[in-house]
């Protein structure tokens, strides 16, 4: 079997949300939806304080809540680990968001647009508006449904169909991972051992978000 | 297990006005109503069409969701909307005004109780803790 | 050129339905259909996919210049990634890079060549532009450049900040060579000048990198390469990388947890301005426990040389500097002597000497501890822990061998950036740092401070010519900035506004401004506007900014992802390389870009042979490689001719790869710069900086002589005894008088320090503000406020969110409170590239405060650098 999941090293990330940017502009995130999100926050008191930075994006839970309270049925874990949303099922009833403990599903209300809609050029950028038949269908989204991040399976699955390795350089990896300046992200293949994320698991100190909720995460966290 | 069971008669206006509004006022007047002893009992009802909590899925007051939560199961709206988040609460969306200006948004701590697995709601959502 | 109303109904209403209907996609192909070819339009996309391709380039969002791949999707930029194959950010990518895509799809752009309407000129105000051809504005702004030549070319000043890393200023300084004016003025006073020309008054060159390969203990005073800095990519990865992998211990010392404190295993909050009494114990610390680096002191270094009382060195007929031999117990000069004396103090016929080291240990030993905690607010006990670990992971005497070279193994380093340059005494500062670094010996060592360029004979290691009255209208190199080579950014503009004040021999009439904005950037933002007032402004821009829009003529400009450049790279401690940007996309069909407009204007105003002529010098073109005359160029053909001339590859190799990179030799990176100093017959770092001794005495004998100079002083540094003054501000060696900025003398009724900082999701003031995707990427990224520390907040009666004012002396600006515990409670801090009040902007944009209105201006004497960091305020509810 394989299972793809990633490995967040918080020793190093330093916040900047470089993998907030790639995963908005690669997924093409409706503006104010976030695939990807670093929470920031304090601990301790002056002086003696620290900041922390916790980079979260769907967990890809090899038990997914979201896939149980989904009334349409159109949410799944596919066989290679990754948590994917139909858009053509979806039917926008938000149960999959209420029902997420990590709080990374995003509803699409409208067509929300970058610029405000009384720009100079008074229409959306030739970004916004490359036609649903060029994007790949993950990208197709459109008003009432949910969406969340794929772990760039648009990527893994042309990697596949190329016959190469998914993670094994820039391209083949989600778009959140090669791009990160800390070099505080790994993607790989949990079921395989001599993975780099198997291997980081085993050599440090690797913690899931929210184990009471016994979702089993595939997104793994360096402390 | 015993729930007070508050109603508030003003929620689906305030939901109408509070669209916008980051901090809506939760204006609360308590309606006594009868009030159902056995949660996991009327769970179960609700699975098995017993009551009747509507036909349309949707997280607007008036469908299935509030019906079954707030109107059949009496969950207060403060058992599961809470002011804001603590600082360090790991949940992507806790910057984000809550969907349609609800009073607050929800600590998932409160689904945990009934939706885990072999809980006493009639979804299990939530598997067994993980170590 | 705008689009029509009608147009403009029509499609909203098609927006509006869409969003109604819930129809698939944004597919908005039929609208974009309607879009002409023309110039100022935004191009249809085809429907289908056609062309999906990845296009090598250069990244300009910051001064990082990542190796980027642009993928474009029909013709669209879809996405920007990092370039692997980059040795620099080895395919990483910051948010400003990635968002790159929205300077270049960017409604707010200018589109077409523009002149003012409305005469009166201030960037709150709507100029009321007239858009004009290409042809009438190029005309007029030549005609004007040919006014001025004639009548005298040092009339005009041509402004750049980020245009010295687009077209690159070996353009931009050929185009004033040519036309006669020496004010060429670029930014770095707002970043780390300062700090530029303290490397240069200590080894000739400036610029350098933690070795941080091999470094075991970094001391960090205010480089926050986590949020900006020059050479943040290579920083960031390679310090995680050493944090987690190998054990390097990061201290961060600094008033604010910034997001690199964040991840120190220490942070000191030290007082603001007070970092070189810090260092300045630390010294005395090394010197107690032993951790002297004698062996480097004496061989690479003017440590040893004899110093009078007249704080000069001790020479010979011939000008030598003499040591002290031990063997012949006399002073002779350095390359005679046997055995050098480090630490003595002797007597040469009847006089007393002291070695520079021994003046500086007195100096140091006199300090006290517990001063040094009064004054940094670091415990004593503190500094003493953070010197003993500097001392001992120093390793002091050890060696290690690379690629069969013995080298000296000294990991430990010490860094800053703007935090203790943008400061009344930065120079003075940093100077601090390098003589701790030289008593462990750190210099150019194996995990120690990489040196770059360092030049023995470089003129900021000999005494300024302090000229007066001065030649450019920055004053740099003039009796007021006498070792300033980095321009001094914020000086031209009150130039403008009063030139006789400064003795400036000749009226400035124009100023050309590309690819800058001084009234974000700088200082007492009201007096700049003032300024700029006085003179016929051309700006050459990519949107209308605050210096646009007090322009007398606005040239569009192609955006970088548009433009052809050979572009500036960065090194790393092992490697460099050669890089080019080339168009991926013309996004409004504009027909020129920077190098385009620059030829045309030479070419119109008659100076183009001129300007030929410059940049064959200033690119060192010879031969068959170089521009002729008598011929245009197109920009393409300029890259062709600098990147064959530099790299001996055809540009079809650039055009593929983006980029040719080249390993660093052991030798080249440990070997090269400060082995210029090593021995007998080398000149000598300086450790003593002896050339501030004489430049005093000519700033002395010049404002003695000069009154306007005097009032200058006294009102930058509110200090009448000049000789007073120039002893403290000109010191040989760092003092704690350095420590105290004028405000933190003056300023006794505003109790709190004023701090300003960089983010991630802005870069100095380019026009990130409009940029939607970087507005977005943090819950707080589109807005700044003010930090304060939670019992500061409680004490003053303010909560979290409030509305303050913060005022200085010189104004005060509304915030919003953000309540932390990673802040001094003695000071507040706010991010300073927010608040943009052009009249073009959006709302959106225009988010949170200004903070340079509120600064003080009190420049660093020494090199010009602005006072970001030394202003004192008060903070009350609004």
């Amino acid at each position: 079997m394989v299972k793809y999941g990633l490995v967040i090293d918080l020793k190093k990330c330093i916040g900047c949300r470089s993998c907030v940017a790639a995963c908005k502009i690669e997924n093409m995130v409706q503006p104010g939806n976030y695939w990807n999100f670093v929470l920031e926050y304090e601990q301790g008191k002056y002086p003696n304080v620290r900041r922390v930075f916790v980079p979260i994006n769907c967990q890809h839970c090899e038990n997914p809540p979201c896939v149980k309270a989904c009334p349409a049925k159109a949410i799944s874990k596919n066989e290679y680990g990754v948590v994917l949303i139909d858009y053509d099922k979806c039917k926008g009833y938000r149960y999959c968001i209420a029902a997420c403990p990590y709080g990374v599903i995003h509803f699409i209300d409208k067509i929300r647009y970058l610029y405000p809609e009384d720009n100079p050029d008074k229409a959306p950028t030739p970004y916004e508006q490359i036609p649903a038949e060029a994007r790949h269908p993950l990208h197709r989204k459109k008003p009432g449904i949910a969406e969340k991040c794929t772990l760039c399976w648009h990527r893994i699955e042309k990697a596949l169909k190329e016959g190469k390795e998914p993670g094994s350089d820039y391209d083949t990896s989600p778009a959140c991972v090669p791009v990160c300046p800390a070099g505080a992200r790994y993607f790989g293949d949990l079921d395989d051992p001599n993975s780099v994320v198997s291997k980081l698991i085993a050599a440090r100190r690797a913690i899931q978000l929210k184990k009471e909720y016994g979702t089993r995460p595939q997104v793994y966290y360096l402390v | 297990m015993k729930f007070k069971f508050l109603v508030f008669a003003s929620l689906a206006l305030l939901f109408l006005f509070a669209a916008c509004a980051q901090k809506p006022e939760v204006e609360e007047k308590v309606i006594e109503k009868e009030v159902p002893m056995n949660l996991p009992d009327t769970a179960k009802k609700i699975a098995a069409g017993e009551i009747e909590v509507g036909e349309e899925f949707g997280m607007e007051i008036g469908q299935r969701y509030h019906t079954i939560h707030a109107d059949t199961l009496g969950l207060a709206c403060t058992t599961c909307h809470v002011k804001s988040y603590a600082d360090d609460y790991i949940y992507q969306r806790k910057y984000k005004v809550p969907v349609r200006g609800a009073p607050g948004p929800v600590d998932r701590g409160v689904c945990l109780g009934c939706h885990k697995e072999n809980g006493p709601a009639a979804t299990s959502l939530y598997g067994t803790a993980s170590d | 050129m705008k689009i029509s109303r009608r147009e403009f109904l029509k499609k909203s209403s098609l927006i509006a339905g869409m969003a109604a209907l819930g129809s698939q996609v944004v597919s908005l192909s039929s609208v974009a259909a309607e879009a002409s070819k023309a110039q100022g339009k935004v191009k249809q996309v085809a429907a289908t996919v056609s062309e999906d391709v990845l296009i090598p380039s250069t990244d300009i969002m910051c001064v990082n210049f990542c190796g980027i791949r642009v993928r474009r999707v029909n013709g669209v930029i879809r996405a920007i990634y990092g370039n692997p194959a980059s040795p620099y950010n080895v395919g990483h990518l910051c948010p400003k890079g990635q968002s790159g895509i929205f300077d270049v799809y960017n409604p707010y752009r200018v589109k077409a060549p523009l002149k003012r309407t409305n005469p009166n000129k201030d960037p709150r105000e709507d100029p009321k532009w007239k858009e004009i051809s290409w042809e009438e504005a190029l005309n007029e702004v030549a005609a004007k450049l040919k006014e001025v030549r004639a009548k005298d070319p040092r009339g005009l000043t041509f402004f750049w900040g980020h245009g010295k890393y687009l077209v690159q200023d070996k353009y931009l300084k050929a185009f004033c060579k040519a036309f006669g004016t020496p004010n060429n003025v670029h930014r770095t006073t707002v970043c780390e000048a300062a700090r530029h020309v303290a490397d240069e008054l200590t080894w000739g060159g400036h610029g350098f990198l933690p070795d941080l390969e091999y470094t075991r203990y970094y001391v960090n005073m205010g480089a926050n390469f986590t949020e900006g800095e020059q050479w943040a990519r290579w920083l960031d990865r390679t310090c995680m990388d050493a944090i987690v992998n190998r054990g390097l211990k990061l201290v961060v010392v600094e008033p604010r947890l910034s997001n690199l404190a964040a991840k120190a295993h220490e942070w000191i909050p030290i007082k603001p301005g007070t970092d070189v009494v810090f260092l300045l114990a630390m010294a005395k610390e090394l010197i107690l426990n032993g951790y002297v680096d004698k062996e480097f002191l004496i061989e690479y270094t003017d440590a040893p040389f004899l110093v009078g009382e007249d704080k000069k060195f001790l020479r010979d007929e011939n000008g030598n500097a003499l040591v002290w031999d031990k063997k012949a117990s006399q002073a002779v000069p350095y390359d005679d002597a046997e055995e050098i004396a480090l630490d003595a103090k002797v007597t040469v016929d009847g006089k007393e000497y002291r070695t520079a080291f021994r003046v500086f240990k007195d100096y140091v030993l006199s300090l006290s501890l517990s001063e040094a905690e009064e004054i940094t607010g670091v415990p004593a006990e503190t500094i003493r822990k953070v010197a003993k670990e500097f001392g001992e992971n120093a390793h002091i005497g050890a060696t290690v061998v690379m690629d069969g070279k013995v080298l000296r193994y000294r990991p430990v380093a010490i860094h800053t950036f703007r935090g203790m340059s943008a400061k009344e005494y930065g120079s003075q500062q940093w100077r601090a740092a390098w003589i701790v670094q030289m008593l462990v010996g750190n210099l150019d060592a194996v995990g120690g401070i990489r040196l770059y360029h360092a030049n023995p004979d470089y003129k900021n290691m000999k005494p300024s010519t302090c000229e007066y009255p001065p030649s450019r209208v920055d004053l740099a190199g003039s009796v007021f900035f006498p070792h300033a080579t980095h321009n001094v950014a914020q000086q031209p503009a009150l130039t403008f506004a009063e030139p006789e004040k400064y003795g400036l021999p000749y009226k400035p009439e124009m100023a050309l401004v590309y690819a800058t904005n001084r009234l974000i950037s700088t200082s007492e933002v009201e007096k700049q506007i003032e300024g700029f007032k006085k003179v016929y402004m051309v700006n050459i821009n990519l949107v209308l900014d605050e210096i646009a829009q007090m322009s007398d003529i606005v040239l569009p400009n192609k955006s970088y992802l548009e433009c052809w450049h050979f572009s500036p790279t960065r090194w790393t401690p092992d490697s460099s390389h050669s890089a080019i940007r080339q168009p991926i996309v013309n996004a409004y069909n504009l027909p020129y870009q920077d190098f385009d407009i620059l030829w045309e204007l030479a070419k119109r105003a008659g100076f183009l042979d001129e300007y030929v002529d410059a940049i064959n010098k200033n690119w060192n073109l010879k031969d068959d490689k170089k521009f002729e005359k008598g011929r245009d160029y197109d920009a393409k053909e300029s890259v062709k001719i600098i990147w064959e001339a530099k790299t001996g590859k055809p540009l079809e190799y650039a055009i593929k790869h983006g980029l040719v990179a080249k390993k660093v030799s052991v030798e080249e990176r440990y070997l090269h710069d400060a082995e210029k100093f090593r021995g007998k017959g080398k000149p000598k770092m300086h450790f003593y900086a002896e050339q501030l001794v004489h430049t005093k005495e000519k700033v002395l004998e010049i404002a003695k002589k000069e009154p306007k100079v005097r009032k200058v002083f006294e009102e930058w540094y509110g200090e009448t005894d000049l000789e007073k003054l120039l002893d403290i501000k000109l010191s040989p060696i760092p003092l704690k008088e350095h420590a105290f900025p004028v405000p933190h003398k003056q300023a006794k009724d505003y109790p709190l320090y004023l701090i300003t900082y960089k983010r991630m999701y802005r870069n100095q003031a380019n026009p990130d503000a409009l940029n939607p995707v970087l507005n977005e990427v943090a819950h707080d990224s589109s807005y700044n406020y003010m930090l304060i520390n939670t019992v500061k907040a409680k004490e003053l009666g303010i909560k979290d969110g409030d509305e303050v004012w913060i005022e200085s002396r010189v104004g005060k600006v509304k915030a919003i409170a953000k309540l932390t515990e990673g802040i001094r409670p003695d000071t507040v801090a706010v991010s300073y590239h927010y608040g943009r009040f052009s009249s073009a902007f959006p709302e959106y944009a225009k988010k949170g405060t200004a903070i340079n209105f509120v600064l003080e201006l009190h420049p660093d004497m020494i090199s010009g650098h602005n006072s970001f960091l030394d202003t004192k305020v008060k903070v009350y509810k609004a």
